[in-house]
């Protein structure tokens, strides 16, 4: 059906809609769509980005640990400067993050109630060297924490200035299912630890 | 307050003493009890099993017998007959001056103590009682303190732990199009029933539907409307 | 496979009747009913715990099904927007007025592209349209990457839930399904676990095809936005050289706020997160400067059936954003499992929304008590059992004369009357509505004990 017919049939179809069946029908929209909040917690921003980093099995690690935190990392595509890594580790192609032990990538926000990042590709950064390694390495900058993952939606040109990448995620700890038998997995497809630093 | 008893299908037919109970424990509180002839049913079967016109009618037929009484209100000892007069009964007639004057009037029996109850107390033996919540109570009229607070009027009855919110399978003509479905859900809450002393709920169709599965289960755990427990902890 | 199991990846009219599957669900071991349970009850008490924990849980609902409802009435504006949107970053739209148009689309593409292997993460829509037996069709093998969807195609099942759909497997279920794919070890979840990503991570690498499904669509951006707990909407929607998003019309919001909010909903009713692992925003397919993504993004808007909805008095049934909260907390659904209601879509919403687009199975609406627990669960708020009764009420027919002659006597004081069956005997069944011999089976038959209460009152016997 070409988009003017189907269009079409929408329209005749909302101009002769019958009353809703329910006794309790909806209110007129907000103007305003409401905002999520969390529970109020005065403490800084980066501390609660590392509790409920952890509370979704992530870790946030100081930046003086990393080292011992990245002893078992061989190998790691990595799409950031923003981040010294240990010298043992070999730095792969970017292409390459199917063998990499580590992808290593820049956040460009975080958010402190839901441990999130964001992630997005760009000339330096592939969609898949946070997703496709073992272990994601995440390097946030302590200017992009946010309150909440409706600090970056509702404000998308902050982050992406010159437009929409044509992927970006919102990432909130490693992989996980709880398909088999309701017993909570990690690893399934993406990576089955995540760590990150605050820069 | 004068008060007109709705009484509903099936305690008129199936269940009287929980209309007299009804009526004793609202005479007890103070109020003057009258019985509007002509009643018969809120059409809630023909309702739920789809046709509206034929729960018009009998709805119809109810709400001009409850009309016609001079009363200050209008009490039912059934949640899921009151809902329907409230809730869904304007879907049906539009503009029915009957409703008008029935609806906002009419309470389901603990949610008329609550407001109109008095000091009204009793006693019983001690006795641990499992109150189920009906679903037309307890989610379209919102009332889940206010039956408890009933029982709380009378000593000696404290309330049981179990599954008391899961609806208990009766679900109307439900109970009888998938039987054996109805009777599963019935034994899933039944099974929590514990050591309780005594069923009790405030919709005689959902104690029917459990007091069935509790006998054909060789059960004997009493199942008791609210009215009854009240009846008898405050007999003079 | 069971003819349950058969009859519920199909559309339309099953063969056997609600009460029979019913009767066939209910008459098992016990273990389908004991795996239910314990998903279900995990769910429902997460979702719970999370709508006392969330600072003005119900405003915010009450909200989300305000914005759901006022953007399905500008349904029109807001899908050529979107599809504006699309194109101008460099993706392709189809609108497909039904399943044959919307698989006649993407194997044309796959034959155009010379596919032979597709990664899917799991769709509704996609089951709906029935498009792995399409694809198969063609050449093209299509393989389910969310763990429970990939454990139901290989065991040749559909789904048994929206958002868990093997959550009636036991943990020997999975052993005997993945055994013949080469796993050898036993009932241990992160063995199983490990041996999928071993085992699907290069079919994402290998695939010509990625298929995902769209869980809302950004109007002012052209963006669709996809969640998975698991990482596979990610891998298959940027691992392949060519994506095929594919979405149920009612998915499109105006702007992100409302992404804000509806995720907010969707990952704590639907998987019990606070917000879901990931969320995934494509605005079209990669860019010049960008070094991975797909070549190709094509999005298809599907109708299917759904336009019947729009403008109909349940027309609230669009809002949904299956989050399968409903099916949690619904004590039938518990009971008969998803495969009993013979669609891909089970439940309460199920159950509403199956004879609507199908026009067939009608039955469906029946398989409720009316109880509203999913109207209490659902994050949007809507009356699911108002919308059966409406169903209902829509299907009302072949027992007229019976309810015509109920009717008849019941508005009738004296008739009525007569319906009490002298005391201490059990009513008459001529003037009873419908079987109560059914009743019997299972329970003992009220039995009146005295007059009824009627003749007491009129006697003055009733007051102290």
């Amino acid at each position: 059906m070409n988009r003017k017919a189907f269009l079409a049939r929408l329209e005749a179809r909302l101009a002769d809609a019958a009353p809703p069946a329910t006794a309790h029908p909806p209110a007129p929209a907000p103007d305003a769509v409401p905002r999520v909040r969390f529970p109020p917690d005065e403490r800084a921003l980066e501390v609660r980005f590392g509790e409920a980093l952890t509370a979704i099995r992530g870790r946030l690690v100081p930046l003086d640990e990393l080292l011992s935190a990245l002893a078992q990392v061989r190998t790691a595509v990595v799409t950031t400067d923003a981040l010294a890594l240990p010298d043992h580790i070999e730095r792969l192609p970017l292409d390459q993050a199917e063998r990499a032990d580590a992808g290593v990538t820049l956040a460009r926000a975080a958010c402190a109630a839901t441990g999130t990042v964001l992630l997005a590709p760009s000339e330096r950064e592939t969609r898949l060297a946070s997703l496709l390694p073992p272990l994601h390495v995440v390097a946030v900058p302590r200017d992009v924490l946010v309150e909440t993952p409706g600090d970056v939606l509702r404000d998308l040109p902050r982050f992406f200035p010159d437009g929409l990448p044509s992927a970006f995620s919102l990432a909130s700890g490693p992989s996980k299912s709880a398909d088999i038998d309701a017993v909570v997995t990690y690893g399934v497809h993406g990576p089955l630890a995540v760590l990150a630093v605050i820069l | 307050m004068r008060v007109g008893l709705f009484v509903t299908c099936l305690v008129d037919l199936v269940a009287p003493e929980v209309g007299v109970a009804t009526a004793r424990v609202l005479a007890r509180a103070g109020h003057e009890v009258v019985f509007p002839e002509g009643q018969t049913c809120c059409g809630q079967p023909a309702f739920n099993s789809g046709y509206r016109e034929e729960a018009a009618t009998v709805l119809r037929s109810t709400l001009r017998a409850l009309a016609a009484a001079d009363v200050d209100a209008y009490v039912a000892p059934a949640g899921s007959c009151t809902t329907m007069v409230r809730t869904f009964a304007a879907g049906l007639l539009d503009d029915d001056p009957a409703l008008a004057a029935v609806a906002p009037r009419l309470y389901e029996l603990s949610e008329f103590l609550a407001e109109h109850g008095g000091e009204l107390r009793g006693r019983v033996r001690r006795c641990s009682v499992a109150y189920h919540d009906s679903c037309h109570m307890l989610r379209e009229l919102r009332l889940r303190g206010e039956p408890r607070a009933a029982l709380a009027r009378v000593d000696g009855v404290s309330l049981a732990d179990w599954d008391e919110q899961r609806c208990c399978g009766f679900g109307g003509t439900f109970a009888v199009r998938s039987p054996e479905l109805s009777v599963a859900m019935a034994d899933e809450k039944l099974r929590t029933l514990g050591g309780a002393d005594a069923l009790c709920g405030a919709d005689p169709s959902c104690l029917m539907h459990l007091r069935g599965r509790l006998e054909k289960l060789g059960v004997k755990t009493p199942v008791r409307h609210l009215a009854e427990i009240l009846e008898e902890g405050t007999r003079p | 496979m069971t003819d349950l199991v058969r009859e519920a990846g199909t559309r339309g009219a099953p063969a056997s009747s609600l009460r029979d599957r019913e009767r066939a669900a209910l008459a098992g071991s016990g273990h389908l009913q004991v795996a239910i349970r314990r998903s279900t009850d995990n769910m429902d008490g997460r979702w719970r715990g999370l709508r006392e924990s969330l600072p003005g849980a119900e405003e915010l609902r009450e909200a989300a099904r305000s914005l759901r409802s006022a953007a399905i009435t500008r349904l029109p504006e807001l899908l050529g927007q979107l599809a504006d949107n699309v194109e101008a970053a460099g993706g392709r739209v189809f609108f497909a007025a039904d399943a044959d148009e919307a698989t006649g689309y993407i194997t044309e593409l796959a034959q155009r592209r010379g596919a032979t292997r597709a990664v899917k993460a799991k769709s509704m829509v996609t089951e709906e349209i029935q498009l792995n037996a399409r694809l198969a069709e063609v050449g093209v093998t299509a393989v389910e990457t969310d763990l429970g969807e990939w454990a139901q195609q290989l065991d040749g099942e559909p789904p048994a839930h929206i958002l868990g759909p093997a959550l009636h497997k036991t943990q020997a279920d999975w052993v005997r399904v993945l055994r013949p794919e080469g796993y050898e070890g036993g009932e241990d979840p992160d063995a199983m676990c490990a041996f999928a990503r071993r085992t699907l991570r290069p079919r994402f690498l290998d695939a010509d095809l990625g298929i995902t499904g769209v869980n809302l669509a950004v109007a002012s951006t052209g963006t669709l936005v996809m969640v998975t707990n698991e990482g596979n909407g990610r891998l298959t929607s940027g691992a392949p050289p060519v994506h095929v998003a594919v979405m149920g019309m009612e998915r499109v919001v105006a702007d992100w706020p409302e992404v804000d909010l509806l995720l907010a909903l969707l990952g704590r009713a639907g998987s019990g997160v606070n917000f879901p692992t990931y969320v995934n925003c494509l605005t079209g397919p990669r860019r010049e400067s960008e070094l991975d993504g797909p070549e190709e993004l094509h999005l298809v808007i599907v109708d299917n059936g759904r336009s019947k909805i729009l403008g109909s008095p349940s027309q609230e049934a669009l809002n949904c954003i299956r989050c399968g909260a409903c099916l949690n907390a619904c004590p039938v659904f518990r009971q008969i499992g998803g495969h009993a209601y013979g669609d891909v879509y089970s439940g309460p919403i199920g159950a509403v929304i199956v004879p609507l687009l199908s026009d067939g199975n009608h039955e469906l609406s029946h398989a409720s008590s009316l109880c509203g627990a999913c109207w209490e669960a659902c994050p949007v708020k809507i009356p699911l059992h108002e919308l059966l009764l409406e169903g209902r009420a829509q299907h009302a027919g072949s027992e007229r004369a019976l309810w015509r002659a109920w009717a008849r006597a019941w508005s009738s004081p004296r008739a009525f009357a007569l319906t009490g069956a002298p005391a201490g005997l059990r009513p008459p069944q001529a003037l009873v509505p419908p079987p109560f011999r059914e009743w019997a089976k299972g329970r003992t038959l009220p039995r009146r004990e005295g007059s009824t209460f009627r003749t007491r009152w009129a006697r003055g016997e009733v007051l102290d």
